[in-house]
């Protein structure tokens, strides 16, 4: 007798098995964190948001909450409704992808990016060398009998998600396919998802009926890989019990639906305890969709991402570009924000961390531009922190040419963010790395500037 | 000079008893190789539209129907496959079930599945009574050998469950994913027994097909198991010379080598355009600096590319074309110079690093690469390197570029990786300072490469360990970063003269990389440790060492002539690999 069939002699179905959402109070809801991932960087003049018209060759931090709309930058400008919870770290590099070897620059960022740790080239392609954000994070909060993390993609976003070494792991760009994942176990009417915990019993019974007839030292080896299988298992039971409805999804038809979409699903998958970690990658805006679609093929990349620092026309494209992907990231804050938990909302209880593969469109580095929103619980959040563009000495060689400094290296943001969401490390990927004289960069350490 | 053995992760150095190793999981390639042979399907059937359950979502993901791919193995002893280094995470379990998930979508389509001609078009009784036999044989397939009676029945019961609940076609699919994902699919379990009693005849089979094909045995192994002619050492023999015929043993060949010369790193390798832009991109100077920067990664991707492919192209060639000796391997001066020369908007080629070599007659390989972002095509051309300048494995590009600076080649780098791989000394790591203390890799120097390495390393601490490395470094000084032949460094003629110092041989002078490969090919050590590399690759023991009784014979037939495929037969009919506890 199958799950089902055994739910059904008790007299209930998975449906009205339906416990509502777990009651937490305040302090015991969990953490969760939403890490977001754009392309082609920013345009900083459009990015840049410095209220007091303050130098940039000057460390400061600003406060965002009392400054008027117009002074955010105008790709931010959407987020200046949760400027409460907003925290802008500007002055940030990817330094150690510039002084990893050569690579084709997008996807080195994206590796860089997310896992903090060399791009390796293996197999035909890059890959990582180190777990990314997302999963060093999940790693260490998700529940046991809940899925682990849920990696998304808007419009064939990249592969930034990493269990380790060399071990990428696959994004859903389908919202329908994602809700069977997450919560269709059981009742999809799909053989290939209802049945996975039918087929894992099967194969717990076959390693249970062979054990016994292997050595000791090939019985352990065995028991290794066949209790984590068992464990895949309580996830995936513990998902059919939990017995949350998902959100009735429109359909995704281009970008802007599909991120909404996805971003009910997490929002979903949040409230029910599914999952406490999720990540977005997302793809090219087709520019269309931004309002460009006149200009050009309809690909930003090569329509505009290229021509930013020549042509104000493209300029302009990519900060619409940028701020369209903003206005994504203000709804699905005011989707976790729908939802109430304790005496507040999801979004109380969230970390969104928001970067991107490169600094600008001109693959360069340099000036990064990545956002945080949320975590208020250990940020201090509500504010802009700058530091000077070169306010780390370092040899090496750029887009721009030689430079004598870089940017504070993006690792300690990730640092700062993975403290807030309780994880006891100093460093996140490289711990250090040698600039191109050979002297060695420490990427250790949170920002104490921004807490 | 330290010595020191090699450990495994998980056991430390603790003794265990040769050949007491846990079994062995599929490598990522064992598993996609099976699941290859086990369904029947050539590489483009995979790509058939007609087996995509879902040909838009692979598109868009840039995920190929088949190989799945999966985390790399730990490597112990720079090999993938050795027992003790394969633990398993979560996320591969996780990977796995995908994947099981993934693949089980085709066997319904598998030519190998039905044993019913024409099935969708029988009647659903008889179908489902067929599909349900096909099962139980798929599982005889993916399991490698006949199921036990209770086994069997398990396995017909969950196909009836399935059936019930959702059908006839679905079963086979639920079936298929979960055989992919028993301990029998994916470990090769072996009975307990007797040390020094044989393995199980279908045992022996997977042992054979695992190593020299690294996939599951054919039908005809599968027969030869069943008649229990595996017994017999001379059928053995007869087996593994019919295996090392096919074309997934050259695969297997030259997935070793690729191992044994440690080449997964050299994509990642920094190189210096302002040192070496002006030889392999010379249309690059003078460009504006960002778009020279970015064409110059585009450059090294292509030429890197075709080097990796010129090493496999070589190792075929030396094994199964030519006279498929450790001789051929490291003297030989056939090459292969690649044109990258479809879907690529750049100039690269690897015809700058071999300026000197020779068009030869033979075939043309082309190769089809996906670098991340583009795909793309190179041609490689057959050419004979020049004698005075290259010989063998050491002087390809890809073995010289995987070991150098951004500027400047790395004499240690390569004199550790020949020590270690060719001769098989272990060296400690060096001591705590020792990379800080190397010399700059600049562009404006006034001293050779070699000059400023002497200058550092004959300070007292350093020598012991650095007599033995640097001349096997300085023996390559002529190959500059990309592996380009130089004649002067630092504007003086380049010195690539040394001595020789292979541990338990009599030091021996040289001159060059040339009169190098020579002595290292005429070496005893040089033969045992290949034969013992290979040994551990068989055995999937990286602990096996230089001077391991149980391989004495081997290695002795070894040493007379230098067979490869010689050592291969004589390593699986040897009674380690035949008899239980390795003995």
């Amino acid at each position: 007798m199958n799950r089902r069939h055994f739910l059904q002699a008790l007299g209930l179905s998975t449906a009205s098995l339906s416990l509502g959402r777990p009651a937490w109070s305040l302090d015991s809801a969990p953490k969760r964190l939403i890490v977001v991932s754009s392309t082609h960087g920013a345009v900083y003049d459009g990015w840049k948001t410095n209220p007091a018209g303050l130098p940039d060759d000057q460390p400061w931090s600003q406060d965002l909450v009392s400054a008027p709309e117009s002074a955010f930058g105008p790709a931010l400008r959407p987020l200046y409704e949760h400027r409460r919870r907003l925290l802008i770290p500007d002055g940030v590099s990817l330094v150690s992808a510039e002084l990893d070897g050569n690579g084709e620059r997008h996807a080195k960022g994206w590796l860089h990016a997310w896992t903090g740790g060399y791009a390796d080239f293996l197999g035909g392609g890059l890959s990582a060398t180190a777990p990314s954000f997302d999963q060093l994070v999940a790693r260490s909060i998700a529940r046991a009998d809940r899925l682990t993390s849920l990696e998304l993609s808007v419009l064939g976003g990249r592969p930034i998600c990493h269990g380790g070494p060399g071990q990428q792991l696959p994004l859903e760009d389908r919202p329908e396919r994602a809700f069977s994942r997450i919560f269709g176990i059981g009742t999809s009417g799909d053989p290939l998802v209802d049945a996975r915990s039918s087929v894992l019993d099967y194969v717990l019974a076959e390693h249970h009926a062979l054990a016994p007839r292997l050595a000791a030292r090939d019985r352990e080896k065995l028991d290794a890989h066949f209790d984590l299988v068992r464990q895949l298992e309580i996830r995936l039971s513990g998902l059919a019990a939990a017995g949350c409805d998902g959100p009735s999804l429109a359909p995704a038809t281009d970008h802007r639906t599909t991120f909404q979409a996805h971003a009910e699903l997490v929002a979903a998958a949040f409230a029910c305890d599914l999952t406490r970690v999720a990540t977005l990658s997302l793809g090219d805006v087709p520019t269309a969709e931004f309002g460009w679609g006149s200009v050009g093929s309809g690909d930003a990349h090569n329509d505009f991402a290229h021509a930013i620092y020549e042509n104000p026309q493209a300029a302009q494209a990519m900060i619409d570009y940028q701020r369209f992907q903003a206005e994504e990231i203000a709804a699905l804050v005011r989707a976790l924000e729908a939802v109430p938990e304790g005496d507040g909302t999801l979004m109380d209880h969230t970390l969104i961390v928001w970067g991107n593969e490169l600094g600008d469109g001109w693959h360069g580095y340099g000036r990064y531009s990545p956002v945080l929103i949320g975590g208020e619980w250990f940020f201090r959040t509500g504010r802009v922190v700058h530091w000077p563009w070169d306010s780390v000495p370092i040899s090496v060689v750029t887009p721009y040419g030689q430079s004598a400094g870089a940017g504070i290296p993006h690792q300690r943001v990730l640092v700062s963010a993975a403290r807030a969401m309780g994880l006891d490390v100093d460093h996140v990927g490289l711990a250090s790395i040698d600039d191109d004289s050979g002297v060695p960069l420490d990427l250790r350490g949170t920002l104490q500037e921004l807490t | 000079m330290r010595f020191v053995l090699l450990c495994s992760l998980l056991w430390g150095c603790g003794p265990r008893p040769p050949g007491e190793i846990p079994v062995r999981r599929l490598t990522p390639t064992e598993y996609n190789n099976t699941v290859r042979d086990l369904y029947g399907f050539a590489p483009d059937d995979w790509l058939d539209a007609e087996h995509m359950p879902d040909a838009d979502a692979y598109e868009e993901e840039f995920v190929a129907p088949w190989p799945w791919v999966f985390p790399a193995d730990v490597r112990l002893g720079g090999f993938e496959g050795m027992a003790e280094g394969q633990v398993v995470s979560p996320v591969q379990v996780e990977q796995l079930e995908r994947a099981a998930a993934h693949f089980s979508t085709y066997a319904k389509k598998s030519p190998k599945f039905w044993i019913c001609d024409a099935p969708y078009q029988l009647e659903a009784d008889v179908r489902r009574k067929c599909a349900r036999e096909s099962a139980a044989r798929f599982a005889r397939f993916a399991w490698r050998r006949p199921l036990e009676k209770d086994e069997e029945q398990r396995l017909l019961a969950a196909f009836d469950g399935w059936d019930a609940e959702y059908g006839t076609d679905a079963a086979v699919t639920l079936t298929a994913q979960a055989l992919l994902q028993t301990p029998q699919f994916l470990y090769m379990p072996e009975e307990p027994g007797p040390v020094g009693s044989p393995v199980e005849d279908y045992e022996l089979a997977s042992r054979l097909s695992y190593f020299l094909w690294d996939s599951m045995p054919d039908s005809e192994l599968f027969v030869s198991a069943q008649k229990h002619q595996l017994r017999n050492p001379a059928k053995v023999r007869a087996q593994a010379e019919r295996l090392l015929a096919d074309p997934r043993a050259r695969e297997m060949v030259t997935h070793f080598h690729r191992q044994w010369l440690d080449l997964d790193g050299l994509q990642t390798l920094r190189v210096s355009f302002d040192a070496h832009g002006a030889r392999y991109a010379p249309d690059l100077v003078g460009v504006e600096e960002v778009e020279a920067m970015e064409e110059w990664s585009g450059v090294l991707n292509g030429m890197r590319a075709a080097m990796l492919e010129e090493v496999d192209l070589f190792v075929e060639h030396a094994v199964f074309d030519g006279e498929g000796t450790l001789d051929a391997l490291l003297t030989s001066n056939r090459g292969w110079v690649g044109v990258v020369n479809e879907g690529w908007e750049l100039e690269s080629s690897t015809t700058a690093v071999y300026g000197a070599s020779t068009p030869v007659d033979g075939p043309v390989k082309r190769v089809e690469l996906f670098d991340g972002n583009y795909g793309y095509g190179i041609e490689m051309r057959p050419v004979e390197h020049p004698a005075d300048q290259r010989a063998g494995l050491l002087t390809l590009g890809a073995v010289l570029a995987r070991r150098a600076h951004p500027v400047h080649p790395a004499p240690v780098k390569r004199g550790v990786f020949a020590l270690q791989r060719l001769m098989c000394q272990e060296l400690g790591p060096p001591p705590d300072g020792a990379a800080l203390a190397a010399p700059p890799d600049v562009l404006d120097a006034t001293s050779t490469n070699r000059e400023r390495l002497e200058a550092i390393t004959s300070a007292q601490g350093c020598s012991g360990c650095h007599d033995f490395i640097n001349p096997l470094g300085f023996a390559f000084e002529s190959f500059d970063t990309l592996g380009g032949w130089r004649d002067t460094d630092a504007g003086r003629p380049v010195d690539d003269a040394g001595e020789l110092r292979i541990p338990g041989e009599a030091p021996v002078a040289f001159d060059g990389a040339v009169d190098l490969a020579r002595h290292l090919a005429a070496s005893d050590r040089v033969r045992d440790c290949y034969a013992t590399q290979w040994a551990r690759y068989a055995m999937g023991d990286p602990e096996i060492r230089l001077d391991d009784p149980r391989f004495s014979d081997v290695r002795e037939r070894f040493r007379d002539g230098g067979d490869i495929r010689g050592l291969l037969v004589d390593l699986v009919t040897s009674d380690a690999f035949r008899l239980r506890g390795g003995m």
